[in-house]
C-alpha cells in the first residue's frame, strides 16, 4: 500500500491519494494522468493492465487499484 | 381534487392560455392593410363581404383599385334596391380575383359577376408579385383555408418553393411569415377577425379632386382612338396579347366557376384618364382584345372608357387621372346600374330582414356622403349652400386681396352664411378675418393690410387665424389646434369644422382672382377626420 | 427533418402520444416506428447504410457472443488447465473476440470513410497526379458520423466485455436510429442508453414538463442566438477580402457564440424529446467557455465524441504493446520522463488529428486538430515553466482575477482554432490570423461598422439581451443551480408567466419561418 502511494505521489504530487476515493468520477486524474499511472504499474508490478481494464471502479481510489494489480498478478 | 385532475386542468388552462397569447401575436403581426386615412384597405373590404347574410347578394365586382374608387353598391342598392358588394382591391391579379370568388361563393349566390378589364394586363412577371398575394390570402377568413392554401400552392409553385412546408403552412398561419417584422402599425392592435359588416360594401370613397393635365387628357383620349397615331410605348399590341394570354387560363375557370354557381360573368372596364403603363391606361388595343377575349368566352363587355358619362377630369379626379373620387364614381355607378339592369334585367328579391340592415347600413352611408359632397364641391355657391345646411363653423380668412371676381352673388351667399354685414369688397376690408356657426358671427376682423386673431370656442377649440393682404401665397392661414389647415394660394380660405364630430371636414380655397373660381383643397384634415368619422360609424352600427 | 421546424414539434408529439398509450411490453416498438419513419423521411435511397450497419454489428455482435460460448465450453470441458494454459486460452479468446470487432468496425469505418472523403481523395488525386476523374458528388446518409461511432463502440465494448450482446435484431436497430440523436448526436455507448430504450416509461408529468422546458431552451438557443448571429459569422468569413484586423475578432466571437448555441441547443431540443419519451442522453456540453484550459475545454465540449476518441484510440494506441516499446526504444535517447510521455504525446496527437478530421473533410481541419493536440502537449510541457514564473511574480492563483484570466486566455486560443475551422481553406485563416495581429483598427466601435455586419442595431440589441440571459443561465448553472427545479419552487403566476413569456419570445425573436414579399405590399400597381 505505501508503495503504491509513493509511488502515485510521484507521478501526481498535488492529489491527496489517502483521501480522495473518486479519483475518475470527480476528475482529479485527467487522462494523461491515468496513462501515466498504467505505464508506472505496469512497469512496477510487472503486470499487463489492458483497455478492458480502465474502468472508474479500478481507478477511483488507492484500494481499487490495488485490488486490481492483486487480480493481475494472479492470473 | 386529486392531483392528476388538478395537474390536467392545469395543462388544458395553461396551453389555452398559451394558444390564446399566440393567437394575440399573430393578430398584432399580421398586417391588416386597413389605413383609411392612407386611404388602403384590403382587409375590411374583403372580410366584410363574408359578414353580409348569406345569400344576400345579387352581384358581385371584382377588379383592381381603379375598381373600387368606381363602384358603390350602396348608391345601386338606394336607386335600385339592388344588394351588391365590391370586391376590388389593390392590384387584383386575375387568379387572386379567381380565389376570392371562389371563396365568396360559400356564403353567396350572386346572379351576376362583373370582373373589371383593368387587371386584365398584368405580365407573368407581374403576376408573380408574392405580396399581392399574400395580402389577399391574409384577407380571407379562416373558413376559407381551402382557397388559401390553393392560393398559396399557386404562388409557391410560381416561386419554386412548393416544397417548402412551411410557406404554404404560412397560409393558415400568416404567423410563419411576420414574426419577425418588428414595426406596430397604426392598424397593428385591430381584430383580425372582425365582426362588423362594412357599410360602404367594399367601395372607398376618396375625398379630394386633383386635375389630370390637359395634355394627358388629350394623350389619353387619343389611346382610345384606333386611328390616331399617338400610343404609349408599352401599348404594344404583341406585348398586350401576351399579357392578356398570360391571364386567359384563370379567366375560363373564373366563367367556369360563375357558370357551376348559377351566375353570369361579365366584363367591364371603368373610365380612366391616364397615358402611361405606370398609371393605368386604356387604350383601343386594350379594348379590342378585351374584346374578343369577351367573345370567346361568351361573356358581355361594357368598356365605360367610351360611353359619355358626363366625367370631368378636373375635378371627377382624385389623384389626376389613375382613379375617381367619390363625384366621379356617382356616374360611372349609375352607367353600370343602368347596364346590369337593361342587359342581365337584374333585380332584387326583397328581403325584409336583409333590407332593414342595409337600410340602416344606408343611412350611415348617407352621412359620409354629405361630408364627400361638401369635400368634393368645386363650386363656390355650392359649397356655401352646403355649409349653411350643416351644423358647422365656417373659418373665413382672404389671402392676398378678394380679387376682381368676387360676385354680388357670393357676397349674399357669404352674408345667408355666416350673418356677415361686411363687404368684402371695400378696399378697408382687404384683409378679412371670419369666425361663425349657425349663421351668426363669432368673430370677425377686417383691416386694408393684415389682420389675426386668437381664440377658443366655446367647446374649448383653440383657433390662430390671419390674413394678410400682401402675401398672396401664404395670406390666409387658419390654425387650429396648433395645425395649418388652410391651403395655399390667392382668393378666399374656408375651414369647415364639424361642432358633432369635433374636427375640421374641408379645407378649401377659391381663387377669387380669376374668372372660374379655382377650387384647391388642403387634405391635412384627413388624418383626424377619418379617425373620428371610424369612430362615429361605429358608434352607430 | 429539421429539429427546428413546427414539423418536428409536432412529431415529437404525436410520438410522445403514441408512446404513452401503447401497452408497455411494446412502447420501444414505437420508437422504433417513430425512428425508422424519421430516418426515411429523410432519404429512402441512402437509408439502405443503415441496414448494412446494423446488420453488420448484430452478426458481429453474434459472432462474438458464439466465440464466448465457445471459450466458457472450453473452459468447462478442461477445468485442470494450469496457469499458463489458462492465460493462453483467455489470450487467444479475447484476440479472436478483437479480430471480429475489427472486422465489422474496419467494415464500418470503411464505408465512412468513402462517404466522406472520397471527393477530396479525388480531388487531390487530380491535383497531384492529373488524373482526370470527376467527383462522385455523395450525399452522406443521415447521422452517419454519429452512428458509426457508436456501431464501433457497441461491437468494441461486446469484445471486452463491457456490455452485453443484443440478440433482438429491432431492439439493436433502435439503438442505432434513435430519432432524436440522428442529426447532432450525442454519441451514446450501449449500456447507456439501450437499458432505457427498451423498458417501458410511463407518463411522468415533472419528467415531461422538465423535457418540454428544456426543449423550449434549446429552441431559445438556437432559434434568438444561433440563427441570428450565424448572419455576422457567415459575412465575416465568407467575405473576409472585405474585412481586416478586430473585424476578424467580432467574427470568431460571433462564430464562437454561434456554434455553442447552435449545438448546445440543439443538444437540448434532442434531450428534451428524449427526456419526455424517459430516455436521459448523456451529457454533451459543460459550459465549455468556462473552461480554464485547452484540456479542460475539450472535457466540456462535444463530451460524448471527446469520450469516444479517448476510450477508442487514445487509450488503447497509450497502453498497447507498442507503445512500451517506443518508450524503451526511445529511453537512452530523450531521458526516462520524455520517453514515458512520448507515445502519449503522439497517440494524443494522433486522436486529435481524427477529430479534426471527423468534422471536415479537408487540410484546415487536420490543422485544426494538431492546433488543439499541439496546444495541449505544450500546455502540459510548460506547465513547471508557468509555475515557476507564477512563484516568482507571486501571482496568486485561488482568487477570481486569477481564474477570469485564465477563462479569457482559454477563450482566446479556443477562438483561434475557431478561426481555423471556419475559415473557407488554410491559407486564409493563416491570412486572417495575421490581419488580426497586425491591424488594430479599434474605431470598428464607434464608426457604425459593427451595424453593417448583417444585424442592424435593434438585432445586435436583441442579440445583446439574449446573450446575457444565456450568460446568467450558465453562471447560474455553472455553481450547480438547477434552473428546472429553482423554478418549480415558484409561484404559479410567476412560473406560467415566464412559460408564456419564453414561449413568445421565441415565436416572436426566433428566426426562422419563410421569409415573405415585403416589397410587394407597395401601395404601387393600382
Amino acid at each position: 500500500m505505501d508503495e503504491l502511494l509513493k509511488l502515485l505521489s510521484e507521478i501526481c504530487p498535488k492529489v491527496d491519494f489517502v483521501k480522495e476515493k473518486k479519483l475518475i468520477d470527480d476528475g482529479i486524474l485527467d487522462s494523461f494522468d491515468i496513462i501515466s499511472i498504467v505505464n508506472e504499474l505496469n512497469e512496477h508490478y510487472d503486470i499487463e493492465i489492458d483497455v478492458d481494464d480502465l474502468e472508474p471502479e479500478n481507478f477511483n481510489s488507492v484500494e481499487a487499484m490495488l485490488e486490481l494489480i492483486h487480480t493481475l498478478q494472479n492470473e | 381534487m386529486s392531483l392528476r385532475i388538478k395537474r390536467a386542468v392545469g395543462a388544458v388552462v395553461f396551453l389555452l392560455l398559451a394558444v390564446s397569447v399566440i393567437g394575440w401575436i399573430q393578430n398584432v403581426v399580421t398586417p391588416k392593410y386597413d389605413w383609411p386615412v392612407h386611404n388602403r384597405r384590403s382587409y375590411k373590404s374583403i372580410r366584410g363581404a363574408f359578414l353580409e347574410p348569406r345569400n344576400s347578394l345579387d352581384a358581385i365586382y371584382l377588379g383592381t383599385s381603379q375598381t373600387f374608387c368606381s363602384i358603390s353598391p350602396m348608391d345601386i342598392y338606394n336607386a335600385s334596391h339592388i344588394r351588391s358588394y365590391n370586391l376590388a382591391s389593390i392590384g387584383q391579379r386575375v387568379p387572386v380575383a379567381y380565389y376570392l370568388l371562389k371563396s365568396i361563393l360559400h356564403t353567396q349566390s350572386p346572379r351576376l359577376v362583373v370582373i373589371d378589364a383593368s387587371g386584365f394586363f398584368y405580365s407573368e412577371e407581374e403576376l408573380l408579385v408574392p405580396g399581392k398575394w399574400e395580402e389577399m390570402i391574409d384577407s380571407l377568413p379562416l373558413s376559407c383555408y381551402r382557397e388559401k392554401l390553393d392560393m398559396m400552392k399557386d404562388i409557391a409553385r410560381m416561386q419554386n418553393r412548393e416544397d417548402d412546408s412551411e410557406y404554404l403552412l404560412s397560409a393558415l398561419l400568416p404567423l410563419l411569415r411576420y414574426h419577425s417584422d418588428y414595426h406596430v402599425e397604426e392598424d397593428s392592435f385591430q381584430r383580425l377577425y372582425m365582426n362588423e359588416p362594412y357599410q360602404r360594401k367594399g367601395y372607398v370613397a376618396t375625398y379630394d379632386f386633383i386635375a389630370v393635365e390637359e395634355e394627358e387628357v388629350r394623350t389619353a383620349r387619343a389611346m382610345l382612338d384606333e386611328s390616331d397615331p399617338y400610343a404609349d410605348d408599352d401599348d404594344n399590341r404583341k406585348v398586350l396579347e401576351g399579357c392578356i394570354a398570360a391571364n386567359e387560363p384563370y379567366l375560363e375557370k373564373l366563367r367556369d366557376l360563375c357558370q357551376a354557381h348559377g351566375a353570369e360573368l361579365a366584363f367591364m372596364k371603368v373610365p380612366v384618364c391616364a397615358n402611361t403603363r405606370a398609371r393605368g391606361y386604356w387604350s383601343a388595343n386594350k379594348h379590342a382584345l378585351t374584346q374578343a377575349m369577351a367573345d370567346r368566352l361568351g361573356v358581355k363587355f361594357l368598356d365605360m372608357c367610351y360611353d359619355d358619362l358626363g366625367l370631368d377630369w378636373q375635378f371627377d379626379a382624385f389623384d389626376g387621372g389613375i382613379h375617381v373620387n367619390h363625384s366621379g364614381a356617382r356616374k360611372i355607378t349609375a352607367r353600370l346600374l343602368d347596364w346590369m339592369q337593361r342587359e342581365f334585367g337584374l333585380s332584387s328579391e326583397a328581403n325584409a330582414k336583409v333590407d332593414a340592415q342595409w337600410d340602416h347600413q344606408s343611412q350611415i352611408y348617407a352621412s359620409e356622403v354629405e361630408y364627400l359632397d361638401l369635400e368634393l364641391e368645386h363650386d363656390l355657391l355650392g359649397f356655401l349652400d352646403r355649409v349653411k345646411a350643416g351644423d358647422y363653423t365656417l373659418f373665413t380668412a382672404v389671402s392676398g386681396g378678394i380679387g376682381d371676381y368676387w360676385s354680388d352673388e357670393a357676397q349674399r351667399s357669404l352674408e345667408a352664411v355666416t350673418g356677415t354685414k361686411l363687404d368684402l369688397r371695400d378696399a378697408d376690408n382687404g384683409a378679412y378675418i371670419g369666425i361663425s356657426s349657425h349663421g351668426h358671427m363669432i368673430e370677425e376682423l377686417h383691416d386694408p393690410k393684415s389682420c389675426s386673431t386668437e381664440g377658443r370656442l366655446s367647446d374649448g377649440l383653440q383657433y390662430k387665424v390671419r390674413s394678410k393682404t400682401s402675401d398672396a401665397k401664404k395670406g390666409g392661414t387658419v390654425d387650429i389646434w396648433g395645425t395649418d389647415y388652410a391651403p395655399e394660394g390667392r382668393g378666399i380660405h374656408f375651414v369647415v369644422y364639424d361642432n358633432q364630430l369635433g374636427c375640421v371636414v374641408d379645407a378649401v380655397c377659391f381663387d377669387t382672382s380669376t374668372e372660374q373660381l379655382k377650387a384647391v383643397q388642403e387634405t391635412r384634415y384627413q388624418y383626424v377626420m377619418r379617425q373620428k368619422l371610424i369612430e362615429y360609424v361605429h358608434g352607430r352600427m | 427533418m429539421n429539429i427546428v421546424s413546427l414539423f418536428y414539434l409536432a412529431f415529437v408529439a404525436v410520438v410522445a402520444l403514441a408512446y404513452f398509450i401503447t401497452p408497455r411490453r411494446f412502447r420501444w416498438v414505437t420508437l422504433l416506428i417513430a425512428s425508422i419513419a424519421n430516418y426515411l423521411s429523410y432519404d429512402l435511397k441512402l437509408a439502405v447504410w443503415m441496414l448494412v450497419t446494423s446488420i453488420s454489428i448484430y452478426t458481429g455482435g453474434l459472432l462474438i457472443e458464439r466465440q464466448e460460448q465457445k471459450y466458457a465450453a472450453q473452459l468447462k470441458a478442461q477445468p485442470d488447465l494450469d496457469r499458463a494454459d489458462k492465460r493462453a486460452l483467455k489470450k487467444q479468446n479475447e484476440r479472436v473476440k478483437r479480430r471480429y470487432a475489427a472486422l465489422v468496425a474496419a467494415i464500418n469505418i470503411a464505408i465512412w470513410v468513402v462517404f466522406k472523403f472520397a471527393d477530396l481523395f479525388i480531388t487531390t488525386l487530380n491535383k497531384y497526379l492529373s488524373t482526370g476523374l470527376s467527383l462522385w458528388h455523395l450525399v452522406l446518409p443521415l447521422g452517419i458520423s454519429f452512428y458509426t461511432l457508436q456501431a464501433v463502440s457497441y461491437v468494441v465494448d461486446l469484445s471486452r466485455g463491457k456490455c452485453e450482446v443484443q440478440r433482438n435484431y429491432f431492439k439493436l436497430l433502435l439503438w442505432l436510429c434513435f430519432f432524436p440523436q440522428m442529426l447532432q448526436g450525442p454519441i451514446c455507448r450501449y449500456r447507456e442508453t439501450a437499458p432505457q430504450l427498451y423498458e417501458p416509461h410511463d407518463f411522468d408529468y415533472r419528467r415531461v414538463k422538465f423535457g418540454m422546458q428544456r426543449m423550449l431552451w434549446g429552441y431559445f438557443k438556437k432559434l434568438v442566438i444561433a440563427d441570428r448571429v450565424v448572419t455576422i459569422s457567415e459575412r465575416v468569413f465568407g467575405h473576409s477580402g472585405e474585412y481586416q484586423g478586430l473585424v476578424f475578432v467580432i467574427g470568431a466571437l460571433a462564430y464562437t457564440i454561434q456554434i455553442y448555441a447552435d449545438f448546445s441547443g440543439g443538444m437540448d431540443i434532442i434531450g428534451g424529446a428524449a427526456e419526455i419519451l424517459g430516455v436521459y442522453m448523456p451529457v454533451n456540453f459543460d459550459h465549455p467557455y468556462f473552461s480554464r484550459s485547452i484540456s479542460e475545454y475539450w472535457r466540456r465540449w462535444h463530451i460524448t465524441l471527446g469520450a469516444w476518441f479517448r476510450e477508442y484510440v487514445f487509450y488503447p494506441l497509450s497502453i498497447s504493446r507498442g507503445a512500451q516499446k517506443l518508450t524503451a526504444a526511445c529511453r537512452k535517447r530523450l531521458g526516462p520522463n520524455m520517453a514515458k510521455m512520448l507515445p502519449t504525446y503522439l497517440a494524443m496527437v494522433l486522436v486529435w488529428i481524427l477529430n479534426g478530421i471527423w468534422h471536415g473533410a479537408g487540410w484546415q481541419f487536420v490543422a485544426f486538430g494538431m492546433y488543439q493536440g499541439i496546444l495541449i502537449v505544450l500546455g502540459m510541457q510548460f506547465e513547471p515553466v508557468f509555475e515557476w514564473i507564477i512563484a516568482k511574480l507571486k501571482i496568486r492563483t485561488d482568487c477570481f482575477s486569477w481564474r477570469l484570466w485564465q477563462m479569457l486566455r482559454t477563450l482566446a486560443l479556443i477562438m483561434g482554432g475557431r478561426i481555423i475551422f471556419k475559415a473557407s481553406g488554410l491559407y486564409e485563416a493563416l491570412r486572417i490570423g495575421w490581419s488580426i495581429l497586425k491591424i488594430h483598427n479599434i474605431w470598428i466601435f464607434t464608426d457604425g461598422t459593427l451595424f453593417k455586419l448583417g444585424l442592424n442595431a435593434w438585432e445586435m440589441f436583441v442579440l445583446f439581451v439574449a446573450v446575457l440571459v444565456l450568460l446568467t443561465v450558465s453562471l447560474l448553472q455553472e455553481r450547480g443551480v438547477h434552473i428546472r427545479e429553482a423554478i418549480e419552487r415558484q409561484n404559479l403566476v410567476f412560473r406560467w408567466a415566464l412559460y408564456i413569456g419564453a414561449i413568445a419570445t421565441v415565436i416572436l425573436l426566433g428566426v426562422y419561418g419563410p421569409s415573405y414579399d415585403a416589397a410587394g405590399f407597395v401601395y404601387a400597381g393600382f
